[in-house]
C-alpha cells in the first residue's frame, strides 16, 4: 500500500516504551505483590507490548481493512479457545484432580 | 538478479505475471504471511490454554516452579529480543528507502541480537539441567533411595535441593510446570532458528545483489514473522518468569 514509511524515530520510541513496559512488569511481578489481580496486570501490560509491536513494528497502522480482518479473526478463534476450554474445566467439577493419587504416577 | 532491476522502468520484471503491480505483490504476500501467522497464534495458544489450566490446579507447585527460574536473566533477554526487533524494524525501513548499505548493517544487528537471545536460552537450560530440573521418570539406582536419575536428581545422580524438600504433589506439580517450560520455550526458540535461517539468507543475497533495495516485500515479509515471534516471548516472559499465582 502506498505510504510514508514510518520513521526511526518512532520506532526508536516505540522501542523505549516497550524497554519501559517490561521494567513495569517485572517492578510489579517482584515488588507489588498485588495476588489476583497480579495475572491480569501481568497480561494487560504484555497485550499493551503486543499492541505497540503489531500497530508500529508490524505495519498494522498501514494496513488495509483485509489484514486487521485476518488479525481480529484470529484473535476471535484465540478467545473462543481459550474461553471455551476453560468454562469446560472450570464449571464440570473437572479442575481439582489431586483426588488423582500422585503415587500412581509418579516413580 | 541484474542490479538494473532497481530502475523503476524494470519493475515489471520484479512482478509475477498472476499480478497486477508490484505493489499488489507485496500486498499478497504480506497477508499470506498474516494468515500463517493467524495460525501462529492458536498454535501457541493452545499450549497457553492447557498452561493455564493447569497453573489454576495448583498455583502453589507452579510457583515453586517460576521460583527457579531466573527473572533478571529472562528481562534481559527480553530486552535484547525487543532490541532485535527494533533493529528488523529498521532494516525494513531502510529496505523500503532503498538504502542497500543500512539494510545488511540492520540484518546483521537483528542476526546478532537473535543468536545472543538463544546464547542466553541455552545457558538458561545448561543450568536447568545442572539443577536436575529436566522432566522425566525417576529411576532410584541405589536402594537406600539417594541417588536417582530424572526430575529432581543431578546430572551425578543426587537430589536437586531445589526439589527435594517438596511434597510428592508439589513435586508433580513442579514438574509438570517444567514440562510446559521447556516445551513453550524450546517451540519458540525453534521459532527463533527459523527466523534467523530466513534473515541470513535474506543477508547473504543481500550482500550479493540488489536484493531487498530493488523490492521491499521480502524484508517486511520475514520482520513481520520476526515481530510475531517476539510478541510470543512478550507472553512467555510474564507467565513462565513471573507470575507467582
Amino acid at each position: 500500500m502506498a505510504h510514508q514509511p514510518i520513521k526511526p524515530r518512532t520506532y526508536v520510541l516505540i522501542y523505549v516504551a516497550l524497554l519501559l513496559l517490561t521494567a513495569t512488569t517485572v517492578y510489579v511481578a517482584r515488588y507489588m505483590h498485588l495476588e489476583k489481580a497480579e495475572v491480569a496486570v501481568a497480561l494487560g501490560i504484555a497485550s499493551v507490548k503486543t499492541l505497540l509491536v503489531g500497530i508500529f513494528f508490524m505495519h498494522l497502522i498501514h494496513s488495509r481493512p483485509l489484514t486487521w480482518l485476518i488479525m481480529v479473526v484470529g484473535l476471535l478463534f484465540l478467545f473462543a479457545l481459550i474461553s471455551i476450554t476453560l468454562s469446560d474445566y472450570w464449571t464440570r467439577g473437572w479442575m481439582p484432580v489431586r483426588a488423582l493419587s500422585p503415587a500412581c504416577l509418579w516413580g | 538478479l541484474s542490479s538494473a532491476a532497481t530502475h523503476p522502468a524494470d519493475e515489471h520484471a520484479l512482478v509475477a505475471h498472476h499480478f497486477e503491480s508490484l505493489e499488489q505483490q507485496r500486498d499478497a504476500g504480506a497477508l499470506g504471511m498474516w494468515l500463517f501467522l493467524a495460525s501462529e497464534v492458536l498454535f501457541f495458544g493452545g499450549i497457553f490454554t492447557a498452561y493455564a489450566m493447569l497453573r489454576y490446579r495448583d498455583p502453589a507447585g507452579f510457583a515453586a516452579g517460576t521460583d527457579r527460574l531466573n527473572a533478571t536473566i529472562g528481562g534481559i533477554n527480553t530486552a535484547v529480543l525487543l532490541t532485535s526487533s527494533l533493529t528488523m524494524a529498521l532494516a525494513v525501513w531502510a529496505s523500503q528507502s532503498k538504502n542497500g548499505k543500512l539494510l545488511r548493517l540492520f540484518l546483521a544487528l537483528t542476526l546478532t541480537f537473535g543468536a545472543s537471545f538463544l546464547g542466553i536460552k541455552a545457558y538458561e537450560w545448561y543450568h536447568e539441567y545442572e539443577e536436575g530440573l529436566v522432566p522425566g521418570r525417576v529411576k532410584l539406582t541405589d536402594p537406600e533411595g539417594k541417588t536417582g536419575t530424572g526430575f529432581g536428581y543431578k546430572p551425578d545422580g543426587t537430589p536437586s535441593e531445589a526439589v527435594e524438600k517438596l511434597t510428592l504433589p508439589q513435586r508433580r506439580s513442579m514438574e509438570l510446570f517444567f514440562v510446559f517450560y521447556f516445551i513453550i520455550t524450546g517451540l519458540h526458540a525453534l521459532h527463533m532458528v527459523i527466523g534467523l535461517a530466513v534473515l541470513g539468507i535474506q543477508l547473504a543475497l543481500a550482500l550479493r545483489s540488489d536484493f531487498g533495495v530493488r523490492d521491499y516485500g521480502p524484508i517486511e515479509i520475514s520482520g513481520l514473522y520476526w515481530h510475531f515471534v517476539d510478541v510470543v516471548w512478550i507472553f512467555v516472559f510474564p507467565l513462565l518468569y513471573l507470575l507467582r499465582t
